[in-house]
């Protein structure tokens, strides 16, 4: 079945009613992850709320049709760094359709009912998109830890946590929830069983191909495309000195989850540092660009990534474009959606381009840390 | 002959600041004198300081010293009058005058203390309200570091557990320097919203509520141009009668809370952190409210520093400013051994420890410094914010409140 | 002032409180076994519509304040939610529609959001006002409401409305237009005027300091909004857009000579120092 050419003007009784006739059909399954991209059209003009929403419901249906390998790490994504609960609670049910889990899974359920216990809600995927009056619904960290129980003694690593969660000194749980995590014990505390090691998933981090991109092979519009930085120097794309290996990151200041932005820009200060101890600055560059443009002026940026440590000079800018962010978009394939005014939902994006601009390593969709961007850096020099 | 009065208790400018903590200084002959030379100091100005050999809660108006010629200096205590605290630089000063009355020597000085805001001149108001709008900055400024340090994800650090006096009695101290650092003679005025306070919510003050909830400031004011959040403006209406007070219990009701720290703090029902805390926030409809949204209001700081107070008021009331003694502190009933909730315990954010259980991100760049004292430090535990105005050691931590005294406990005095 | 006196007149003045006389509010019942029955007793008591509004009031109010002790309250904050979305509906009293209404939009709860966008697209289902759902909506920046309060803003008739329908613009740079009209126009309501100089300082601090060095040499226009933008300017962090050049600081200075409004005065003083900074 063609993915209908929904946009962001298309009633949500339409998306839904698609979504609904793939989960009927779970070999179209396919036609669900299509939807999942953050720029999909069906998207575009969407507040966040709503946004999360459809996502939420789509998530969700993957419990029904079985979680495609390409969806995984859109999964995988929701429980490491998602604060919604409906979406958290989402990706635990979608995890449920997996033939084959990833080692990591176990993990990020566990910190996912970190993340969503003192802000827990009852959520409901019979239906999208109006949140739940229904007094029968569970909440968001049951379905999470049902999902651990869904796992077994694959899970096994989570019963100590668990334990910890149902003790004493557990903290922030109703009565049912405990009950759902007593259940969740037993179910794991079998004989322990290896979580599928095939992770079945393209890789979230990964050598990046060697073809095309990067600022080295840009096209004419790439190159010129206008850029004005934290102290309001103005170049061009072309300006900024990639002959040296550069890490190229992206944020935007109203970014309303922590985890990302706020924790990206936190981590390039603290990549700066390193980067200084050991004797590289000066022959490394960082570069974080602004989703948000027409809103992160020059004092904004510098603001921002004062308050997080970050320091400036010719290698080490925040920046924004003055004319169109789409090139940037382009030509590292970013994984951002935009609702009226500012971005409506963004995955995280990090790569590490070699001297000649070309990508040498990349991290999409899920939480990076500087040790490892540290090593790809050094590794390029 | 000449008199040098030397009161390390000092900004960068040489201003001397000075709270109801005495503060050890000394005096010296600076030149023309020959053999022991007989001061007395003596508070001059419109505001009161006190004088005594050693460090007490008993000081005298006047203080004798005999000074020797040859320029060694002598040492003596001073703190300000409890109860005169002062409005401007200079309404206090020490000086030393001769047998003969004449002033040898003296030295300008403020008695920097927090004050209830309904009783602050103008002139007061104005320089605490300047001092945070250049903070604000329009969004841009060091307030969105203090904003982020109490937001959804961080709010366990400092809610429904023994941490949340000390560690908003640093959070208040922190902002505090950082007001300082734009204008030395700023203190924090606290909210006292047990009592009417119609002077506070008016536009040339804290702004006046429309009837959406929108505050108005009169035109030109420091606050007019607020934004946290990406949004300008403040949100707040009242839902109390603005000639009385905010619906909380009070003062008395508070101090009667309990005797010991549990259940002063640890009462989930009905203690200190529920209500006049809680109470206090619910009194406004708007975004202080609501504990995740509550600082994108500059009121927080006010509503806090009157917490801070109470709490200030109950540790003297009940003997309880040792961090360590009996009562004063207790392990939290849910979880004690959780980092962060023991007296030994840095405190996030100032510790920039972003492992788990913390947050994973500290905001800011360690605990501001003042240059008045080295307390503190950079990453304060817990237990440093107990005895605030080092009654039974350490330093102190550099601010008073009006209605607080210095009162050294009977094993020390 | 002796303060072992002091002591014991405060010691005295304690004694004479009783606890309860003290309590300027009541919380309610006092608890029974703990913190758990405490909480289910004012959720039933939010969620009982057979309830007086002031008791369900004073307990969204007691909820509310027990909120702040977060991980005490995690496990009843699914419950409080569906309760709050429960009463946000036709027929509940409106005082307590509205508060819980505010408290799921502080939350950015999408049931409330959709709520408030049904009211404004159709008053006849609205259940608080136009400035109140703005206002609401504004608490979310991601709302993605821009269009809709423009459009209400060019609609509206009441002062208020338009107000928070220009707070709610103020997070849109391609608002600066609108923005920038408003403040020149004197035939404008001097909230309106100011609104949008905040407004324009926020999403273009450069065109604002255009707009304000106009207005502040414009010896025709009011002096509250002259007072505002020079405190604006005042407070401006960047000093590079501030207009630092003599002829436009000596006519600020002359102008708290020749003004009889204690605000302009006031605004052009903190001007001048800042520019001595």
């Amino acid at each position: 079945m063609a993915t209908p050419a929904f946009d962001g003007a298309t009633p949500i009784a339409d998306i839904v009613a698609h979504v609904d006739r793939l989960r009927a059909a779970p070999a179209l399954r396919d036609g669900l992850v299509d939807l999942l991209a953050e720029q999909a059209p069906l998207y575009a003009g969407r507040s966040t709320v709503e946004t999360e929403r459809l996502r939420g419901y789509l998530l969700a249906s993957f419990e029904t049709t079985g979680l495609p390998p390409a969806a995984i790490d859109y999964v995988l994504e929701e429980l490491e760094s998602g604060l919604n609960p409906y979406t958290v609670a989402a990706a635990a049910k979608a995890l449920r359709g997996a033939s084959s889990v990833p080692e990591r899974a176990v993990a990020l359920l566990l910190k996912a009912v970190k993340s969503i216990h003192l802000s827990d809600d009852r959520v409901s995927f019979e239906g999208c998109c109006a949140a739940t009056r229904d007094d029968s619904s569970v909440t968001a960290v049951t379905e999470v830890v049902r999902t651990i129980a869904w796992l077994g003694p694959r899970a096994h690593a989570a019963v100590a946590p668990l334990r910890a969660m149902a003790g004493p000194e557990g903290g922030g749980f109703s009565a049912a929830v405990r009950a759902e995590i007593e259940k969740a014990i037993a179910a794991v505390a079998g004989e322990p069983m290896p979580v599928a090691h095939s992770c079945c998933s393209h890789a979230a981090s990964h050598a990046a191909s060697a073809e095309g991109g990067g600022p080295g092979a840009s096209s004419s519009d790439l190159a010129a495309l206008e850029l004005e930085d934290q102290d309001g120097s103005v170049l061009t794309f072309a300006d900024f000195p990639f002959g040296r290996p550069s890490v190229v990151t992206f944020f935007y200041t109203r970014c309303m989850n922590p985890e990302k932005c706020s924790l990206t820009i936190t981590k390039l200060a603290r990549l700066q540092k390193r980067i200084r101890d050991e004797g590289l600055h000066g022959r490394v560059n960082i570069a974080a660009f602004s989703y948000d443009p027409a809103f992160d002026l020059p004092r904004r940026l510098r603001a921002y990534g004062s308050d997080r440590g970050m320091a400036f000079d010719a290698h080490n800018r925040m920046m924004r474009t003055t004319g169109p962010f789409e090139p940037l978009r382009q030509h590292f394939e970013l994984g951002v959606g935009y609702g009226p005014a500012t971005v409506n939902r963004h995955r995280i994006d990090l790569a590490v381009l070699d001297a000649k601009g070309v990508p040498a390593f990349a991290i999409a969709r899920r939480l990076w840390d500087d040790a490892e961007v540290f090593d790809a850096l050094k590794a390029a020099l | 002959m000449t008199v040098e009065i030397n009161i390390p208790s000092a900004d960068e400018q040489g201003r001397v600041f000075l709270t109801w903590v005495p503060v050890k200084a000394t005096a010296r002959v600076t030149s023309g004198g020959a053999g022991p030379v007989g001061i007395t100091l003596r508070s001059a100005g419109t505001v009161g300081l006190v004088f005594d050999r050693v460090r007490s809660d008993h000081g005298t108006a006047t203080l004798h010293l005999d000074l020797p010629g040859d320029g060694t200096p002598t040492s003596f205590w001073v703190a300000g009058e409890f109860g005169k605290p002062s409005s401007n630089f200079g309404d206090a000063a020490v000086q030393a005058v001769a047998t003969d009355g004449s002033v040898l020597g003296s030295t300008a000085a403020m008695v920097r203390i927090r004050k209830n805001a309904a009783t602050l001149s103008a002139p007061e108001r104005d320089r605490f309200l300047t001092a945070i709008g250049t903070l604000n900055a329009r969004g841009q400024g060091p307030y969105g570091t203090f904003l982020d340090m109490h937001v959804s994800r961080t709010l366990n650090e400092m809610h429904g557990n023994v941490a949340f006096p000390p560690w908003h009695r640093g959070y208040v101290l922190d902002l505090e320097r950082a007001l300082q650092d734009i204008d030395s003679t700023v203190t924090l005025p606290y909210w006292r919203f047990d009592q009417p306070a119609p002077s506070l919510f008016t536009a040339a003050f804290m702004g006046q509520s429309t009837n959406t909830g929108r505050v108005q400031f009169t035109p030109g004011h420091p606050l007019e141009n607020w934004v946290t959040v990406n949004r300008p403006g403040i949100t707040r209406s009242l839902r109390f009668r603005i000639n009385a007070p905010a619906n909380v219990i009070d003062e008395a009701a508070t101090m009667g809370l309990g005797n010991d720290y549990d259940p002063f703090q640890t009462d989930e029902d009905q203690g200190f952190e529920i209500d006049p805390h809680g109470t206090a926030h619910t009194s406004f409809g708007g975004p202080i409210n609501n504990p995740a949204t509550a600082v994108q209001d500059p009121l927080f700081f006010m509503l806090h520093c009157n917490v801070d107070r109470l709490w200030a008021k109950w540790q003297w009331v009940k003997h309880h400013t040792d961090a360590n003694g009996a009562g004063s502190f207790a392990p939290d009933p849910q979880q004690p051994n959780r980092i962060g909730y023991r007296l030994r315990d840095t405190m996030w954010p100032w510790n920039g420890d972003t492992n788990p259980p913390r947050p994973s991100t500290a905001p800011g760049s360690g605990f501001t410094k003042s240059p008045l004292t080295a307390a503190p430090g950079t990453q304060p535990k817990l237990q440093d914010m107990f005895d605030y105005q080092a009654l039974v050691g350490g330093d102190y931590l550099g601010f008073g409140y009006d209605d607080v005294p210095f009162e050294l406990p009977a094993a020390v005095a | 002032m002796d303060v072992r006196e002091y002591r014991r007149q405060y010691e005295a003045e304690l004694a004479s409180h009783a606890h309860t006389a003290g309590t300027a509010k009541a919380l309610g019942a006092a608890p029974e076994s703990g913190s758990g029955d405490r909480i289910h007793r004012l959720l039933a008591t939010l969620r009982n519509d057979k309830e007086p509004a002031s008791a369900r009031l004073a307990a969204l109010d007691a909820l509310k304040a027990a909120r702040f002790l977060t991980a005490h309250f995690a496990p009843y904050n699914a419950d409080f939610l569906a309760a709050l979305r429960e009463i946000a509906k036709p027929g509940t009293d409106p005082e307590l529609c509205e508060s819980a209404l505010e408290t799921l939009a502080l939350d950015k709860d999408s049931y409330a959001q959709d709520v408030l966008r049904r009211g404004l697209a159709d008053p006849k289902t609205a259940l608080v006002s136009a400035a109140k759902a703005l206002q609401f909506l504004s608490h979310d920046d991601h709302a993605g409401v821009v269009d809709l309060a423009r459009d209400i803003f060019h609609k509206a008739t009441d002062v208020g409305t338009k107000e928070e329908a220009l707070r709610v613009l103020a997070s849109d740079p391609k608002s600066a237009d609108l923005f920038t009209s408003l403040i020149k126009d004197k035939s404008q309501p001097r909230s309106l005027r100011a609104l949008s100089a905040t407004g324009l300082n926020f999403i273009n601090p450069q065109r604002f300091a255009e707009a304000a060095r106009a207005i502040a040499t414009d010896d025709h226009d009011y002096d509250d909004i002259r007072a505002t933008v020079i405190g604006a300017l005042a407070h401006l962090k960047d000093a590079t857009h501030v207009p630092k050049d003599q002829s436009f600081v000596q006519h600020v200075r002359e102008l708290a000579a020749k003004t009889g409004s204690t605000p302009l005065r006031a605004a052009v003083g903190r001007f001048m120092k800042r520019l001595q900074e």
